[in-house]
C-alpha cells in the first residue's frame, strides 16, 4: 500500500487539475475573506452574502472535491492506472484505501487556502461577517472573531481545524464508492453536488426529529460543520467519530461493490 | 518433466449466459515466446484479463509460478476473505493471495497501454516504478532508450503518436524485470520500423533473460516471425496449440498426392524416387516435399509404377490459410 500512496502522491504533484483547482480554492478563499470583512464596514451590500457564500469553503469544497474524486479515481479507470495497480499483484482492498487515502491529501491541499484565511482572520481581530450563511471554516471565522488567542486557544484552534477536515474528509468520501462504482467523473460531481444540497436541509431541522437523530451519526449532521472556539469536546469527539465511522463504511461499500467487479 | 510458469486448467469465463472463455487449458514454458492467435471477440483479452487478475474466472483455475488460485470468482472471494491467511512468506499464503503475489512476477499491457497523459514519458515511467516499489531510478532511461523514447523529454505521453504510446506502454511492463510479460496487440500503430524493432526487442528479452511472452496479434506474418509457440482460440476455445517447427510443417510447401493405393505410392516414392521426405495425412494421401520442381517427373513415375492418382497439385499454406483452416474455413471467419 505505501508504494501505492507513494505513487499516487508523485502523480498529484505531477497534475494539472490539481493546480487549477487550488488556485480557484487561493482566489475563492481570498475572495470570502475579502467579503467577510467589508460587508460588516458597510462597503459591501449585505445582500451579496449569497455571492459570498458561492466562494465559501462548503460550497467549493462540495464542487471541487467530487472533481478530484472524479479525476483521481473515475479517471484512473480511464487511463488503466487501477488496471496495473491490480496486475502488478495489489489487493482491490488495497487500491481502495490508498486512493482514499491520496483522494484525502487532495482534499487537504485545496483546502489549505481556507484555513490559511481563517487562521489569518482569527489571529488578525478584525470582524468579519457573512450572515448566517457561514458552514464550517467561513462559518468560524464569523463566529470567532475578535478572540485574543492564548496558548491553550490556539491548541483548541488546531484541533477544530483537524475535526473539520476529518468532517470534510468523511462527507466526501460518499464519492469513493461512486466513483468506483460508476467510473464517471461526470456522474459523481453532479451526483455529489444533487447530494450535499439535499442533506444541506438536515441542518434545519429541528433535534427532536429521528432524521436529525439519525444523521448525527453521519458527518452530514449534528451540525458537525458549525464549530466554533466554544464548542464542547464532548461534539468534537462526537464528530470525529461518526466521520471516521462514515470514512469506514464507505471503504467497506466500495469493497463490496468493487471486489467482484470487472475492471473495465 | 517440463516446468511451467504459467498454467490454465478449464478456464471459463461467462458475460451474463455468453460464454467468453470455454474450458480454456494452456500451459506455458520459460523462455518462449506464445503468439495467441484468435478473431476479434474470440476471447484473446479474455483469457489475458483473467491472467492479469483484473477479470475473475466463473470456473476454472491459474497457476502462476507453481501457485495455483482458488477455483472460480465464488472461491477466490473466500480465500481473499478467509482470516486464516497469516503468513508474510509467499509459500505461507493460500492459493489466491499466493496468486496475487506473484503477479508481482508479471508484466502486462492489455488493449491499451497504462499511461497518464500529462505526465512526460519518464515521469509515467517513475510512477509505474514507485507503484511496483522498484528503487533503481536509473532504470527510467534504461527503458526508454530500450523502446527508442529516450529523445522525447518534457513531451506529454497525451502529445505521443500511437506507435509512441505502444512502446512506452511496453516500457511499462518492462519495469521490475518481469519473468511473464503479456502483451495485447502490442505493435498496433507502430510504424514498420518500429513493428522490428519492438520484435527485435521481444527476442532479445527471451534469448537473454529467459522471459515467456504471451503475445497476442492480428498480424499473423509478424507473429510468424516472433513467436515460438503458438496458440490458436476461437469463440472463447482453444482449437489449437503448436511449436513453430509444427507450424512450419503444417505449412510447409509440398505436393499433394491422393491414390486409392496409398501403401503402393509409399512403395514407389522410397523404391523408384529414392525419398523419404513425405507424411502419410489421416485421409491417405501424401504430402511429398522433395521434387516440388518436378510434377511431371512424380506424374510419369507414378503412372509408370501403376499408380492410378487421384490429385496430385502443389500446397503450401501461409499461417493466415492455416489459421482459416483451424477455425474451420472461410465461413466462419
Amino acid at each position: 500500500m505505501y508504494n501505492l500512496i507513494r505513487a499516487d502522491l508523485f502523480k498529484l504533484r505531477k497534475s494539472l487539475a490539481l493546480r487549477i483547482i487550488l488556485g480557484i480554492t487561493t482566489f475563492s478563499a481570498i475572495i470570502m475573506l475579502v467579503m467577510a470583512y467589508l460587508i460588516p464596514q458597510g462597503k459591501i451590500d449585505p445582500s451579496m452574502f449569497g455571492i459570498g457564500f458561492m466562494f465559501s469553503d462548503i460550497n467549493m469544497v462540495s464542487i471541487l472535491g467530487a472533481v478530484l474524486a472524479g479525476v483521481f479515481i473515475s479517471g484512473d479507470f480511464d487511463n488503466k492506472m487501477i488496471h496495473d495497480a491490480i496486475a502488478s499483484g495489489h489487493s482491490r482492498l488495497t487500491v481502495i484505501i490508498s486512493k482514499t487515502i491520496v483522494f484525502f491529501t487532495a482534499i487537504l491541499i485545496i483546502l489549505l487556502p481556507y484555513i490559511i484565511v481563517t487562521v489569518i482572520a482569527l489571529i488578525s481581530g478584525n470582524d468579519y461577517d457573512m450572515g448566517t450563511i457561514g458552514v464550517a471554516l467561513l462559518h468560524m471565522m464569523t463566529e470567532d472573531t475578535s478572540v485574543l488567542f492564548s496558548a491553550s486557544e490556539i491548541g483548541k484552534l488546531v484541533i477544530i481545524i483537524i475535526t473539520l477536515l476529518v468532517v470534510y474528509m468523511a462527507q466526501l468520501s460518499i464519492c469513493v464508492p461512486v466513483s468506483f462504482v460508476f467510473k464517471n467523473p461526470i456522474l459523481v460531481v453532479a451526483g455529489y453536488y444533487v447530494f450535499t444540497i439535499l442533506v444541506a436541509q438536515i441542518a434545519g431541522l429541528s433535534s427532536d426529529t429521528i432524521i436529525y437523530k439519525v444523521a448525527a451519526f453521519t458527518p452530514y449532521g449534528g451540525h458537525y460543520a458549525f464549530l466554533t472556539l466554544d464548542t464542547e469536546i464532548g461534539r468534537l469527539i462526537k464528530a470525529v467519530c461518526a466521520s471516521l465511522g462514515f470514512i469506514i463504511l464507505m471503504i467497506f461499500i466500495t469493497y463490496r461493490a468493487f471486489r467482484r467487479a470487472e475492471v473495465k | 518433466m517440463k516446468s511451467y510458469v504459467l498454467r490454465t486448467e478449464g478456464l471459463t469465463k461467462k458475460y451474463k449466459k455468453v460464454d467468453a472463455l470455454s474450458n480454456v487449458s494452456i500451459a506455458l514454458e520459460p523462455g518462449k515466446i506464445y503468439g495467441l492467435i484468435g478473431q476479434n471477440g474470440a476471447g484473446k483479452t479474455t483469457l489475458m484479463r483473467l491472467i492479469a487478475g483484473i477479470s475473475y474466472a466463473t470456473s476454472g483455475t491459474i497457476e502462476l509460478f507453481g501457485h495455483v488460485g482458488a477455483d472460480g470468482a465464488d472461491a477466490a472471494d473466500a480465500a481473499i476473505e478467509s482470516g486464516a491467511i497469516t503468513g508474510t512468506k509467499i509459500d505461507d499464503l493460500s492459493g489466491e493471495k499466493a496468486l496475487m503475489a506473484e503477479r508481482k512476477r508479471i508484466g502486462c499491457m492489455i488493449e491499451y497501454p497504462s499511461i497518464h497523459g500529462n505526465m512526460t514519458a519518464k515521469d509515467n515511467l517513475k510512477f509505474h516504478r514507485i507503484m511496483k516499489g522498484i528503487p533503481n531510478a536509473e532504470i527510467e532511461m534504461e527503458l526508454l532508450e530500450r523502446v527508442g523514447l529516450a529523445d522525447t523529454g518534457r513531451k506529454k505521453a497525451k502529445d505521443f503518436s500511437l506507435g509512441m504510446k505502444q512502446r512506452l506502454g511496453i516500457a511499462v511492463s518492462l519495469l521490475g524485470s518481469p519473468e511473464i510479460l503479456i502483451l495485447d496487440e502490442p505493435i498496433n500503430g507502430l510504424d514498420p520500423i518500429g513493428v522490428v524493432e519492438v520484435r527485435k526487442l521481444l527476442l532479445r528479452l527471451c534469448e537473454e533473460r529467459q522471459i515467456t511472452i504471451l503475445i497476442s496479434s492480428h498480424n499473423l506474418p509478424e507473429l510468424y516471425q516472433t513467436a515460438t509457440d503458438y496458440i490458436i482460440i476461437h469463440k472463447g476455445e482453444i482449437k489449437k496449440t503448436l511449436t513453430l517447427k509444427e507450424l512450419e510443417d503444417n505449412c510447409k510447401r509440398h505436393l499433394l498426392i491422393s491414390t486409392d493405393e496409398p501403401e503402393k505410392l509409399v512403395g514407389v516414392l522410397e523404391m523408384a524416387l529414392g525419398t523419404s521426405n513425405f507424411i502419410v495425412l489421416p485421409n491417405k494421401s501424401v504430402k511429398l516435399f522433395d521434387f516440388l520442381d518436378e510434377k511431371e517427373r512424380i506424374s510419369r513415375v507414378l503412372f509408370e509404377n501403376g499408380i492410378m492418382v487421384t490429385n496430385l497439385l502443389y500446397e503450401g499454406e501461409s499461417l493466415e490459410d492455416y489459421f482459416v483452416s483451424i477455425v474451420g474455413g472461410e465461413g466462419h471467419v
